[in-house]
């Protein structure tokens, strides 16, 4: 799934303009970096593809309903007194997915993501790193057609940064559409694309 | 469409993470049906109590009289009200003449001849046995009569074996009586009827009717004076103050669930972002709840009752109120419920519908 950001303008209430972007076209199945300065709008880009926020000209075409993206955030947003592999199956119930299936790609996301061995532990017990790689994982399991990412790296040190880079390679390799926000280079280079926001403004680098 | 296996696997498992949770909301729901159920029992019984002791009192029964000796009310008429299927007892008496006892010198008492139901109407508790002849325990104990004595009575009337009777809940200063059995003669001075609760709006102008052919003027009033009637029992039941208490527990109740879902409503904004619809998310969060408080209102019920209890002696009259108690304590516990949840549902369609693209937003 593309999608295609058309002559957008946002701006939170009372406020000049965040962000101007005249076209950002994302291919299906890409992996995309957002950077930036801290206030450029990283935050603001992704809220408005997802649909949390209505920009007051343009907007974003090919962007799928609500209910079919899947988010990584920044802070740690578990059912921490679930196990992980609940964790990882909480979006699967409203899909006509039957147990065997359901179990199947959790397992394979939870080898993807190197978080095989932690499938029982409750996910309230994990650390940083590992909640962070149990967000990847779930952004994995349903195949949704794009996965909003906002710092996942954002509050780990360069171990852990560097392990959730590698779970990152999993997405890149599938067939959703992933948007990253991120300052840490190492994120951004493990991405195909990577769009710099300058004065509200997409550039290519 | 989902499968609903899987919904309620997801709702067992999520109950189990949150066992405390689930367990404040039935306690609490339990324990605020016990309150208002054992409230209402125990109003039911105070009504029927007082019922029962209105009633022992007198309060169906009427009695009627004429002005004037000339047109006195007619025995026949009186006795023939005991075939009416809304008459309980009917009978009367007329004054006899000044009546010594010999045991009691200096004493005079009044003759009353009875006829018909007049003992049952006199002692509605422990009637005496027809064709004696009665004395109150108050009027007795004044002169030191026993039961059972055989006096010799003046006025002609020879001797007789005199019972004493406890006629308290009818008549509490019954004066110095002595009550005869009679056959009916030519007139009455009294006739008393007690009616059955269902006619007691008519029985008035109808006993008057009844009693009233002919050119006599026949005048019925209520036995009891207004006063007692004014706290009637079921007028002071139907106006208890705790009669909107289920209304009270169950926004207790509901705002309590809706409180705990609020607390979780991050749960609730997680699950809207891994594909739950509102609908599915609000069924996973408030099902289980809703399942709880059912729980939790049938074991409040049980308990009130437990605690409680339905009612007293197992007589018939006991039986009916019992078996009104226990529509009145389910009734209750069904509103409280009702209100509970209508609270905790329109709550959780609120949070869900308000705060949670903000909560979303919170955590990017
Ligand atoms: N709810 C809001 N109301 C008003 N202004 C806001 C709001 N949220 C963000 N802003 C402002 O909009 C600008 C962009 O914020 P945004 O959070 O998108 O930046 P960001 O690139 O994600 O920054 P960071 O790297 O620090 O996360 C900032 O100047 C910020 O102060
Ligand atoms: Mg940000």
């Amino acid at each position: 799934m593309s999608l295609t950001i058309r002559e957008l303008v946002f701006a939170y209430p009372g406020q000049p303009a965040v962000l101007t972007i005249e076209e950002l076209r994302v291919e299906a199945g890409q992996m995309v970096a957002i950077t930036g300065p801290s206030g450029s709008g990283k935050t603001t880009l992704l809220q408005l593809i997802g649909g949390l926020l209505h920009p007051q000209q343009g907007g974003v075409e090919g962007g799928p309903p609500f209910e079919s993206i899947r988010w990584v955030f920044q802070t740690p947003t578990i059912l921490g007194r679930r196990t992980v592999l609940d964790n990882l199956l909480l979006g699967l119930h409203q899909r006509r997915w039957d147990q065997s299936r359901a179990d199947l790609a959790a397992g394979q996301a939870l080898v993807a993501t190197g978080m095989d061995q932690l499938a029982d532990r409750p996910a309230g017990s994990l650390s940083g790193g590992e909640i962070q790689r149990l967000q990847i994982a779930r952004a994995l399991v349903g195949r949704p057609s794009l996965v909003l990412a906002d710092e996942p790296t954002g509050q780990l040190d360069r171990t852990n940064t560097e392990r959730v880079v590698a779970s990152l390679a999993a997405l890149r390799t599938s067939d959703s559409t992933v948007i990253v926000a991120t300052h840490d280079p190492l994120v951004a280079d493990a991405c195909h694309r990577r769009f710099e926001l300058r004065n509200g403004v997409a550039v290519e680098v | 469409m989902w499968r609903l296996s899987v919904v309620i696997k997801e709702i067992g498992a999520n109950l189990i993470a949150e066992r405390w949770r689930a367990v404040v909301i039935a306690v609490i729901t339990a324990a605020a049906t016990t309150s208002v159920v054992a409230t209402e029992l125990d109003q039911v019984r105070r009504a029927v109590a007082a019922d029962a002791e209105l009633k022992s009192a007198g309060r169906y029964v009427y009695v009627a009289w004429t002005e004037g000796a000339d047109t006195p009310v007619n025995p026949t008429r009186c006795l023939a009200l005991r075939h009416n299927q809304a008459v309980l007892a009917a009978g009367g008496y007329t004054h006899g003449g000044p009546v010594s006892v010999a045991k009691a010198p200096g004493e005079l008492f009044g003759a009353r001849m009875m006829v018909g139901d007049m003992p049952a109407l006199l002692a509605p508790h422990n009637p005496p046995s027809p064709g004696q002849v009665y004395i109150s325990q108050t009027a007795a104990a004044r002169v030191g009569l026993a039961d059972g004595r055989t006096v010799l009575l003046g006025g002609g009337l020879g001797n007789a074996r005199v019972s004493v009777v406890d006629m308290s809940a009818r008549v509490p200063d019954p004066g110095p009586w002595v009550w005869i059995p009679a056959a009916p003669g030519e007139k009455l001075d009294e006739c008393w009827v007690e009616v059955v609760p269902a006619a007691d709006q008519v029985a008035q102008p109808a006993i008057t009717a009844w009693l009233s052919q002919g050119e006599r003027t026949v005048i019925v009033t209520r036995f009891l004076a207004e006063d007692p009637l004014r706290t009637d029992p079921v007028t002071v039941f139907a106006a208890r103050s705790t009669r909107y208490a289920w209304a009270a527990s169950g926004v207790i109740v509901g705002v309590v669930v809706w409180l705990i879902i609020w607390f979780r409503r991050s749960e609730m904004a997680l699950y809207r972002t891994v594909g739950s619809s509102r609908g599915q998310t609000t069924l996973i969060f408030v099902l289980p709840y809703m399942a709880l408080m059912v729980v939790g209102t049938l074991g409040g019920l049980l308990l009130g009752i437990y605690i409680h209890g339905l009612g007293a002696e197992p007589t018939a009259t006991s039986l009916v109120a019992a078996r009104t108690s226990l529509v009145a304590a389910s009734r209750q516990s069904f509103l409280t419920l009702s209100i509970g949840i209508l609270i905790a549902l329109g709550g959780t369609l609120l949070t869900l519908g308000g705060s949670i693209a903000g909560h979303i937003r919170n955590r990017l």
